[in-house]
């Protein structure tokens, strides 16, 4: 008796014909619905690349969606063909004050500052709101895009003490409804000081929110609290989506708050400390490199690593030949990784080797096999032999940094 | 060095049930880096069996400020500052964990005793720098993303928090746990003063997962680019192209890093 | 002194015995140093001739020519010596016949030396020991010889015995090189073999009985596990004296194989000089391959294990705890006890672990699962099969236990098969639901004793609250703890491995199956199903009638080689030069196995992780689910 039975499903090999358009519904009748591919035993294999490839598509605010409805070519853009007003809002006589406090990394608006300023937006225009963005200079075309309507500098300090005793001034000075920080590193940090400081009610990591309710989880994960707004709230990142309306003008700040006093210093913050990459820890890494069993030639592989500016990570079996030291195993009986980048060489990807993948964001692979699992993880992947690859790719980042990378 | 290591009734996130809070197994890790001499931990609230499990990693003393629930923060803060933990004097530091597990797990408690205490506060700790630093003052690293550290030097004593991903978890010895010495304070502490703005208006309920928002730049999982058999070459300069996209190598004209 | 020689030999024999038991006293002193465990000797050393004639022997008798050079020379010098001792008495001495009988024992003996001697000459094989074992040949030789000599001066010229003087100071000279050879050499084995085949911790063994469950642990008492050689019971130290150093288990052992730091002769042979107070420099075997030096110092009273003492801590994890020692060892030693013994000290005096087993035994406390998942998703990978859940009010003939393989979507897809087949075969059964936590039998064997008992006692109490005939499982590791662990805490059940039901059902004709033309098929046993409990033939018959060709690898049945996974060595990082699934598969290459049948999900991990090509790895049952034919 054969234990599986093939059986079709007209409706999917319907949608797997269906050729991406704009706007219209075709079908391209002559592919084939799945390339079907058997191993050895005889058990069907899915190829996940090319069916998550034929369910990708952009959504109106340009980010990558998958459509399972079958119905790709409707949900393609519209807002770009939108034209784009140049009038741009202003906010002139506020009923009220929203503070935000992006983190404003190497001073440019972040993905989360972005969404922060959305979630504010949300509180601002639930009545006539404006929302002053307190902190380092930031040019203010991109503030006004992001939906700010007005400016406070901060002073950049070490101490994170005297940056809560300039907010309290702010909040003195504006005395805003909301406070709204990013539940970042240095966001949460701010939040709680603050919060601690001031005796105001805090609602931290919110991940829901309207005018009225805040939704935030806790009890380790397996609850959830929802309730009314409070004056102070950080937002996790990925919750709430950027302003993505109009431009907003930023007016100049009807009050100014007047200057603390200098606080006792108690604390320094220095300067922050990447790690060697070479050195690091592989589940801390942002950019691993790793051999597998298509690596033969392990020096080579070590100066590709080296040029790249990377950590080097491996497979079990090249960990287990001992090419390469124990420490830079990946995978379920190795490190689990959290790297943005993870360039495979010659690593098919077996289970336990892509269950090490964990949050990492974007795989190159550099494979002889076509089906290899690596391959339909991958961004870029490449059908080649790594050996041959990799002495290029050293070469080719010598002639381009030369002696300007260790 | 004298250390009082905050201790809460944590529970695991997977399964409910009462486990010991991360943070605070790497609270009493820290500590024993920092060269603590002696530790207690310490509880506001009656004595549970689940606190006991922290005995294992090497509490020897717990107290347990049995009334102290009602206002946690008063009540440490009493027992901190009321030179009754130790018989000679007052504690340098007090860790805890930058988040409970299994309350309303806002992190905010440490901040709010540190207040309290009027003595500042150093976050997300994971371990001492090894640097010279003034008398009084502690270097510690400060735990970032992907590895990165920032160097922060606190004077004593002060409040430390210890993040889950900290390394410094201590050994788990079931000989220990046995002989740990569970201790009961009954203390009155007047009714917390509710903070301003966050009243009784939640409610508590499941917690429901919702979809992140994913963004263009964001996880990749197949359906990439594509190349079968290239010349080397031209692998390696699509390899360095992606690279440069993603940001993970620089420009060429752009100064090196470090 | 003239025609006094007979009298002389029988004398000697007789200070030869003496210096003998003189030579025991140290070797009981320091026995009665370690824990007190009364044993009944009277009792226990009337059964030692019956356990030695059949046990050991059946043991002894597995290795070419052993077995017929230890009845030469310990049968022939015993009773030749105690045949000379009679002679004390003097009308034996006037009798040629006596004589004649005497110098047959000791030319028996005497062929035996030569069987001795040939077994490391002209070039000692690895697996054996050099040192003192270099001259033993020589003490026995002038002994036997000596003695054979006497004997025939005596037969031959019995009114010029004086002649004999000679060979009696040759033996004299072969008599003390024994006496030392036993007070203060590997021939120790022969007083201490004695005692602890007397005294056994296992009594159930002897006469083909098994014994396997782990002990309990009294959790309140001062000392949990073995620090020091003190803290092992007094017998146990007799049994590490006992070993003879013949290298059966350092030849079956898997993590030597694979390069891993373990030699169990070696670890055996520290134990002992460790309670003797001797220098390491004093074993002259193998060591455990690529252990790190350590000060290789020891005595009754300081630790076994560390750089600074006997052992080195890797030793210890990177036991599978496979049995295939104990179940070589002609000395029936319990080297898995004492492993045990030793990581329960390691893990639950000093909480000295390894990092990833530190933090599956952290997963089992707070979450009662060692991968830290949830409970509600074990049945996940079983979720289009509609298993019911037995609640306490439900009630069901077979109450399958899944075990922890069940979380991996490989293994959920052999208990999809079982459950198919147990459809087929209309058995009534359930499964525990998010109520099944897990078993306990990692944290046991890692030494964690004090989750063990916890995990047990809750389990226990989930299992007494249901109603239920027996429980199935797939997996042996949970088949071991759930019927041979369980009882001593309150928990008794009918147990039986999946392969065990689905035999039954074949046999009684519920499962109907026809012989598929596979390529070959050789079955791999899992130590908990096969050595641990004893079942290597319900697989085997399954196997046959389900596939036509199958092979056998050259080490089964109860020589099977572990697949790598038990003891808690996949969680202890454990370093080694090669990984014992590969070596596994390579066997089942050589004898041209195309799959592999397993029947445990610890086996159908390590297996399948063999880098290809390599056999196909088949659980049986699915192996039995393609060969069923449809009633």
């Amino acid at each position: 008796m054969n234990a599986i039975r093939l059986r079709r499903d007209p409706r999917a090999e319907r949608a797997a014909r269906l050729v991406p358009g704009n706007g219209r519904l075709r079908y391209d009748m002559s592919a084939t619905p799945y390339e079907r591919m058997t191993s050895p035993s005889g058990r069907l294999r899915r190829d996940p690349r090319a069916e998550r490839q034929r369910l990708l598509t952009t959504g109106r605010d340009g980010r990558a969606r998958l459509v399972r409805s079958g119905l790709v070519g409707q949900m393609t853009g519209i807002s770009t063909a939108s034209a784009r007003t140049v009038k741009k809002i202003r906010v002139e006589k506020p009923e009220f004050f929203i503070v935000v406090v992006p983190d404003l990394p190497d001073g440019r608006l972040d993905r989360a500052d972005r969404q922060l300023l959305g979630a504010a937006r949300k509180l601002a225009d639930g009545g006539e709101g404006a929302i002053v963005v307190v902190g380092a200079a930031v040019d203010a075309p991109s503030l006004g895009q992001a939906g700010a309507d007005r400016i406070l500098p901060l002073a950049d300090g070490s101490d994170p003490d005297a940056r809560v005793a300039e907010l309290v001034a702010v909040m003195e000075a504006l005395s805003p409804r909301h406070v709204l920080i990013p539940e970042s590193e240095e966001g949460a940090d701010l939040a709680r000081r603050l919060a601690a400081r001031t005796r105001l009610g805090l609602l931290p990591g919110i991940e829901v929110l309207g005018p009225k309710q805040a939704i935030r989880p806790c009890g380790a994960g397996r609850q959830e609290w929802a309730g009314g707004l409070a004056p102070l709230m950080t937002l996790a990142p990925d919750r709430v989506p950027a302003w993505q309306g109009e431009e907003h003008e930023i007016l100049p700040l009807e009050k100014t708050p007047v200057p603390s006093g200098p606080v006792q210093a108690r604390m320094r913050v220095g300067a922050i400390r990447s790690p060697d990459p070479a050195t690091m820890n592989l589940g801390d890494a942002p950019f691993v490199v790793a051999a597998g069993r298509g690596v033969t030639d392990f020096e080579s592989f070590r100066a590709t690593v080296k040029a790249l500016h990377a950590t080097p990570g491996a497979s079990r079996v090249v960990c287990d030949n001992g090419d390469m030291p124990r420490a830079t195993q990946v995978g379920a009986s190795g490190t689990i990784l959290d790297a943005l980048c993870y360039v495979a060489m010659g690593i098919a990807g077996a289970p336990q080797h892509l269950q090490g993948l964990g949050r990492v964001e974007h795989v190159v692979a550099v494979n002889t096999d076509l089906h290899a699992a690596m391959v339909s993880r991958a961004g870029l992947a490449i059908i080649a032999d790594a050996q041959a690859v990799m002495p290029v790719l050293c070469e080719i980042l010598a002639a381009e940094y030369g002696e300007k990378r260790p | 060095m004298k250390a009082v290591i905050l201790l809460s009734l944590g529970i695991d996130p997977v399964s409910g049930r009462p486990a010991p809070v991360p943070g605070e197994i790497r609270a009493i890790g820290l500590a024993r880096a920092l060269g603590a001499t002696q530790m207690i931990g310490l509880h506001a609230g009656s004595a549970r069996s689940v606190l006991a499990e922290y005995g294992g990693y090497g509490l020897t003393q717990i107290v347990c400020l049995k009334g102290g629930e009602t206002d946690p923060v008063q009540a440490l803060a009493d027992a901190v500052k009321g030179n009754s933990l130790f018989a000679d004097g007052a504690p340098d530091l007090v860790l805890a964990a930058s988040r409970g597990r299994g309350g309303s797990d806002m992190g905010l408690l440490p901040y709010q005793l540190a207040q309290a205490l009027g003595w500042p506060i150093a976050t997300d700790i994971v371990a001492p720098l090894e640097e010279p630093t003034a008398v009084g003052e502690l270097l510690l690293a400060q735990s970032r993303a992907r590895g990165a550290v920032k160097p922060v030097s606190v004077m004593l004593p002060c409040v430390i928090t210890v993040p889950d991903t900290a390394r410094c978890v201590p050994a788990f010895v079931f000989a220990l746990q046995r002989t740990t010495q569970m201790d009961e304070q009954t203390v009155t502490v007047h009714s917390a003063p509710t903070d301003e703005g966050v009243g009784d208006n939640g409610m508590l309920r499941p917690y429901r997962r919702r979809p992140k928002l994913i963004s263009g730049a964001s996880k990749d999982s197949g359906g990439g680019q594509l190349m079968v058999d290239p010349e080397p070459h031209e692998a390696a300069r699509a390899i360095v192209t992606h690279l440069r996209a993603l940001g993970v190598l620089p420009d060429p004209d752009q100064a090196p890093e470090a | 002194m003239l025609g006094r020689t007979g009298l002389l030999a029988a004398g000697l024999v007789w200070g030869a015995a003496g210096a003998l038991a003189v030579s025991a006293v140290p070797a009981v002193r320091r026995w009665r140093k370690g824990r007190r465990n009364p044993k009944d000797m009277i009792r226990g050393l009337a059964t030692v001739p019956r356990r030695y004639m059949v046990d050991v022997h059946h043991a002894v008798q597995r290795r070419k020519g052993a077995a017929p050079m230890h009845a030469l020379v310990a049968g022939g010098t015993l009773a030749g010596s105690v045949v000379l001792a009679a002679g004390v008495v003097p009308a034996l001495r006037a009798s040629r016949l006596y004589w004649s009988g005497a110098g047959m024992f000791f030319l028996a003996a005497l062929g035996g030396t030569y069987l001795v001697w040939k077994r490391r000459n002209p070039k000692k094989p690895s697996y054996l020991s050099g040192g003192k074992f270099l001259w033993l040949p020589n003490a026995m030789l002038a002994w036997n010889l000596g003695g054979a000599l006497v004997a025939l001066v005596h037969v031959t010229l019995p009114e010029q015995n004086s002649i004999a003087l000679v060979p009696l100071v040759l033996m004299a000279a072969g008599g003390a090189g024994l006496v030392v050879q036993v007070a203060r050499g590997p021939m120790r084995h022969a007083f201490s073999g004695v005692t602890w085949l007397a005294a056994h911790s296992r009594p159930e063994r002897f006469g083909g009985g098994r014994s396997t469950d782990l002990r309990p642990l009294d959790l309140a008492a001062p000392t949990l596990g073995t620090l020091i050689p003190g803290d092992f019971a007094w017998n146990i130290l007799a049994s590490f004296d006992a070993c003879i150093e013949c290298g059966r288990c350092e030849q079956h052992c898997p993590a030597f194989a694979a390069g891993q730091r373990l030699n169990p002769k070696a670890l055996i042979q520290g134990l002992a000089l460790s309670a003797r107070g001797e220098n390491a420099s004093a074993y002259t075997g193998s060591p455990a391959p690529n252990a790190p030096p350590t000060a290789g110092q020891g005595s009754m009273t300081s630790a076994i294990i560390g750089v600074d003492a006997m052992i080195h801590p890797d030793t210890l994890w990177a036991c599978t705890t496979c049995r295939s020692c104990v179940e070589q060892c002609p000395m029936m030693i319990e080297h898995v006890d004492a492993i045990v013994d030793l990581r329960r000290g390691q893990t639950l005096m000093l909480g000295e672990v390894r990092p990833g087993a530190a933090d599956a035994l952290r997963r089992l406390r707070d979450t009662g699962e060692s991968g830290g998942r949830p409970l509600s998703a074990r049945a996940d990978g079983l979720a289009s099969e509609n298993v019911p859940v037995l609640t306490q009010d439900g009630e069901t003939d077979v109450l399958l236990w899944l075990g922890d393989g069940a979380y991996e979507l490989r293994y959920a897809r052999t208990l999809r098969a079982l459950v198919k087949l147990l459809r087929l075969a209309s058995v009534n059964f359930a499964i525990l639901g998010e109520a099944e936590l897990d078993c306990g039998d990692l944290a046991r064997r890692l030494g964690d004793e004090a989750t063990f008992q916890d995990l047990a006692t809750e389990v226990i109490g989930t299992l007494n609250s249901r109603r239920f005939h027996r429980i199935v499982t797939a997996d042996p590791h949970a088949l071991n703890v759930l019927k041979n662990e369980y009882p001593v805490l309150g928990g008794k059940w009918e147990v039986l491995h999946h392969t065990t039901l689905l035999d039954e059902l074949v046999s009684s004709g519920r499962l109907k199956l026809d012989a598929r033309d596979l390529p070959a098929v050789a079955y791999h046993d899992p130590c908990y199903l096969g050595r641990y409990n004893g079942e290597f033939d319900a697989p085997r018959r399954l196997l046959a009638a389900a596939c036509k060709t199958t092979v056998e690898m050259e080490w089964h049945g109860r020589q099977s080689m572990c697949c790598g996974g038990g003891g808690g060595n996949p969680v202890s990082d454990v370093d080694a030069e090669l990984r014992i699934p590969d070596i596994r598969m390579g066997q089942a290459s050589e004898v041209g196995a195309a799959i592999v049948a397993v029947g445990c999900p610890g086996c159908t991990a390590m297996l399948e992780g063999v880098p290809e090509p390599r056999p196909e790895v088949k659980d049986i049952a699915e192996l039995v689910l393609e060969a069923v034919v449809p009633a």
